[in-house]
């Protein structure tokens, strides 16, 4: 098995539809580790690890639901694929609510899981390259001084030179001094793409006195 | 006022006292003359009769004297005289006013003597013939004697009558006298009948010669006083000795007196008549209360009187008696004699049919109540299993979300292995170890959802309850392993405490089982709105004498004390969309295997479900 596969992580307390599932992503070449409780896991490496979260919904201890609040409370964002039995329907669109990925009825067929933990993995893949691109703005935003960050911050608004100046109380020059520095150290082709950058790592533009 | 009503009560009372002691009426006397012996039955019948009637005219008013002068047997002149003597310083002192002579020869020697006797006082013959009166005024009883219409009487009774043996005395002058009208009237018969005649015959004589009467006889008794040989005999016992012994019927006339002496009948005066008749002469004579009434002469005349019981002895007709005979000791019939008898006897026959009647109709209706017990005791029994089962039907519809989940799990498992394997086959990457590990799994899984199909089946099964052999801990642990994802479902963890060797018991598991299901689902209901922590429901199993017992333990809210009882009654839920049939149908159910079922308080929170059951008895 390629150990720089993603790693599926499959949680359920049945052992027939535990190594039912276990061995049907096997069999279609995935990494899987398989764990009977929400405890078992947290307490393991792979809580860190996993690019993907088999979970039932009815688990003895923590259930399902709990262990997705719990992972969001400590700012884990595993894509979770939830697994509900018949009649578990309401809480497993609950579960889509509030922000699992799809839900798979049992008995589940492998073309349904396997959609399901492409799309999980697609998001995983998704969001760790969200997390990459923040990680180089930030190092950019880091070079800009404060005064060319108070410029930046008027400059996604769309305003132009003059009336940034006149809102940082500055001379209109020093601002389009400012303006092509942001842009140059941003690594920006134009504002339209500074506003993207800023959007993506949450910079909020000023508050405009006058409004 | 008050004084002179008390002088008016005073007055009131002197007078009605002064009018009682006026109003005593003076006592009258009456001397009866009788000629034979003091106990002579004819004496005796004329008496009675007469004291009755004058009895009841002048209640205790009149004095009688007798006199029983016996002349018939002493024909002494001298006798005669001495007795008149005798008789007029008797009665010299208490003259009677009147005087009642009783047959012809008292009558006789009254009239002979009365001048010199009681001058002036009436003298009354009775029993007298005319010829008697010898043309005398006195007022008399006169009876008239026919022999000759007993003659023709006899000869209707016994048609083939061939001999006649009149019997009786010739020595006083009515026997003589009786006798020659006898032979006068016997003439008239004479071309059909032979006449014998026996006269003055001793009575031993006459009983042995009248044992050996010929065929077709009869015997004619008129009377004797005395024999030959001068012994003096009452004529009824004469009559009812010869009646014994003759083979023949006897007839006789003169008197009743003679009836009931074994006489078969005939014209007889009839001597109630004589002596009632005699008294209402005396009543006339005595004037006073009498109405004033000339007394007149009564005449007697003889009726035909015959004796039942002869009658049938000799096996007469009565047919053949003379028209407007008097029958005497007819025979009582039976209904007469034993009328109450027979009431009784029928009153009893209908209060004991009734009383059979009664029982038998008691019995039917208890057999008929019997067999409607029975036919209760089955359906209460079939709709007590009907009950039960429809009750285990809606638990498990309450289990549907469990039992599907149950079968969706190995369905599950199986889905999921059988397309693992077929992805290694396409992927050629199937090995044998790991196909085998495959399905290993998928028949695994299979007879577990069979499992939870075949206790489902057995749950909803309807039938007879069946009585086996059963072990609690084995029941409990079955429906332990069917309900542990409703357990899971509801975060409830069971704590299992099962006593090891438990005795069996005699019981219908499936019934059993569905005990211990409510119990556990009110459990898990019960501790809903508890802490996760908290929810643990405690199953034990023990041996208390001679009961298995199990206890399902919550932690809930608990049971009222006041509801510990009631929450058993059906149709008492607490649940929203309860029936309240559950706790019920427990009752139900262990009540049938001879168990108990009871809720207490849990010590710490929540409430106890005991069951005891009997232990199996080793036979």
């Amino acid at each position: 098995m390629n150990e720089s596969a993603p790693l599926i992580v499959v949680v359920d307390d049945d052992p027939s539809v535990r190594t039912g599932l276990c061995r049907l992503l096997r069999s279609a070449g995935r990494r899987v580790q398989s764990f009977i409780s929400a405890e078992e896991f947290m307490a393991s490496d792979s809580l860190f690890q996993a690019c993907c979260l088999l979970l039932d919904l009815r688990l003895p201890g923590l259930t399902g639901t709990e262990l997705q609040k719990e992972l969001k409370r400590r700012g884990l964002t595993t894509p979770i694929v939830f697994i509900t039995g018949h009649g578990d329907i309401a809480t497993g669109v609950q579960a889509m609510k509030d922000g699992a990925v799809d839900f798979l009825q049992k008995p589940i067929d492998d073309k349904d899981l396997l959609l399901a933990v492409d799309r999980a993995l697609e998001r995983d893949r998704h969001r760790k390259s969200v997390d990459q691109k923040k990680t180089v703005i930030q190092g950019r935003l880091a070079t800009l001084t404060p005064a060319e960050n108070a410029a930046l911050r008027w400059m996604i608004t769309g305003q132009l030179n003059k009336q940034i100046a006149r809102n940082l109380g500055v001379k209109e020059k020093t601002i389009r001094v400012h303006r092509g520095r942001v842009l140059h150290k941003m690594d920006a082709r134009s504002v339209a793409e500074l506003v993207l950058m800023a959007h993506t790592v949450n910079i909020n533009p000023p508050e405009d006195p006058k409004e | 006022m008050n004084r002179s009503w008390f002088v008016r009560i005073a007055l009131v009372v002197a007078l009605w006292m002064g009018g009682g002691v006026q109003a005593a009426p003076p006592v009258k006397r009456v001397l009866l003359l009788f000629s034979h012996h003091r106990l002579n039955p004819t004496n005796l019948a004329v008496h009675q009769a007469f004291q009755s009637r004058l009895s009841e005219r002048f209640p205790g008013q009149v004095e009688q004297d007798t006199e029983n002068i016996d002349i018939t047997n002493a024909k002494d002149p001298l006798y005669e005289n001495e007795l008149f003597e005798f008789l007029k310083n008797k009665y010299a002192s208490r003259k009677p006013d009147a005087i009642v002579a009783v047959t012809p020869v008292s009558y006789k020697f009254a009239r002979k003597n009365r001048k010199e006797f009681f001058p002036n006082v009436p003298l009354v013959g009775c029993l007298v013939r005319p010829e008697d009166l010898g043309g005398s005024a006195d007022p008399s009883v006169i009876s008239a004697f026919t022999h000759k219409k007993n003659l023709e009487a006899m000869l209707r009774l016994m048609p083939r009558l061939r001999t006649v043996y009149i019997v009786g005395g010739d020595r006083s002058s009515i026997e003589s006298s009786f006798l020659g009208s006898i032979q006068r009237d016997a003439e008239t018969f004479k071309e059909r009948v032979a006449f014998r005649y026996l006269v003055n015959v001793p009575p031993e004589e006459l009983n042995r010669e009248a044992a050996h009467f010929p065929a077709d006889s009869a015997v004619y008794y008129y009377f004797m006083g005395s024999d030959r040989n001068g012994m003096s005999h009452i004529p009824r016992d004469v009559l009812a000795g010869l009646a014994r012994s003759a083979n023949a019927p006897v007839f006789s006339g003169v008197t009743d007196s003679f009836m009931g002496a074994g006489v078969v009948g005939g014209y007889m005066v009839p001597l109630d008549d004589v002596g009632r008749l005699a008294a209402d002469i005396v009543i006339d004579l005595l004037g006073d209360q009498g109405g004033g009434r000339a007394p007149v002469s009564q005449s007697v005349p003889s009726v035909p009187i015959f004796d039942a019981r002869q009658i049938r002895r000799w096996g007469f007709s009565e047919d053949a008696l003379p028209p407007g005979s008097r029958i005497l000791f007819r025979p009582p019939s039976f209904w007469d004699e034993y009328r109450a008898e027979v009431f009784a006897v029928v009153f009893l026959i209908i209060m004991q049919g009734g009383l059979i009647l009664f029982l038998w109709v008691e019995l039917k209706r208890r057999q008929k109540a019997e067999h409607r017990l029975k036919d209760t005791q089955r359906e209460v029994m079939e709709s007590r299993t009907a009950l039960a089962h429809a009750t285990r039907v809606s638990t498990l519809g309450a289990l549907a979300t469990t039992i599907a989940h149950e079968i969706n799990q190995p369905l599950s498992g199986i889905l999921s292995n059988a397309q693992a394997a077929l992805r290694f086959i396409d992927s050629g990457k199937a090995n044998p170890d790991e196909m085998r590990a495959i399905f290993t799994d998928i028949v695994k899984d299979d007879q577990r959802a069979a499992g939870v199909i075949r206790r489902v089946r057995a749950l909803v099964k309807k039938g007879p309850p069946m009585a086996t052999t059963v072990s609690v801990n084995d029941v409990v642990e079955e429906v332990l392993d069917f309900m542990k994802s409703d357990l899971r479902a509801h975060h409830v963890r069971p704590a299992v405490l099962l006593a090891p060797g438990l005795p069996t018991v005699i019981a219908d598991p499936v019934q059993l089982q569905q005990v211990f299901l409510n119990l556990i689902l009110n459990g898990i209901e019960a501790m809903n709105g508890k802490t996760v922590p908290k929810r643990v429901l405690t199953i034990e199993t023990g041996r208390d004498g001679s009961e298995v017992w199990a206890a399902v333990r919550d932690r809930g809210d608990g049971i009222a004390t006041e509801k510990l009882k009631s929450v058993f009654e059906p149709f008492s839920t607490t649940k929203p969309n309860g029936l309240g049939l559950g706790l019920s149908v427990c009752v139900t159910i262990v009540t049938a295997h001879g168990g108990r079922i009871w809720a207490e308080p849990n010590l710490g929170g929540g409430a106890v479900f005991h069951v005891a059951l009997p232990i199996q008895r080793r036979s």
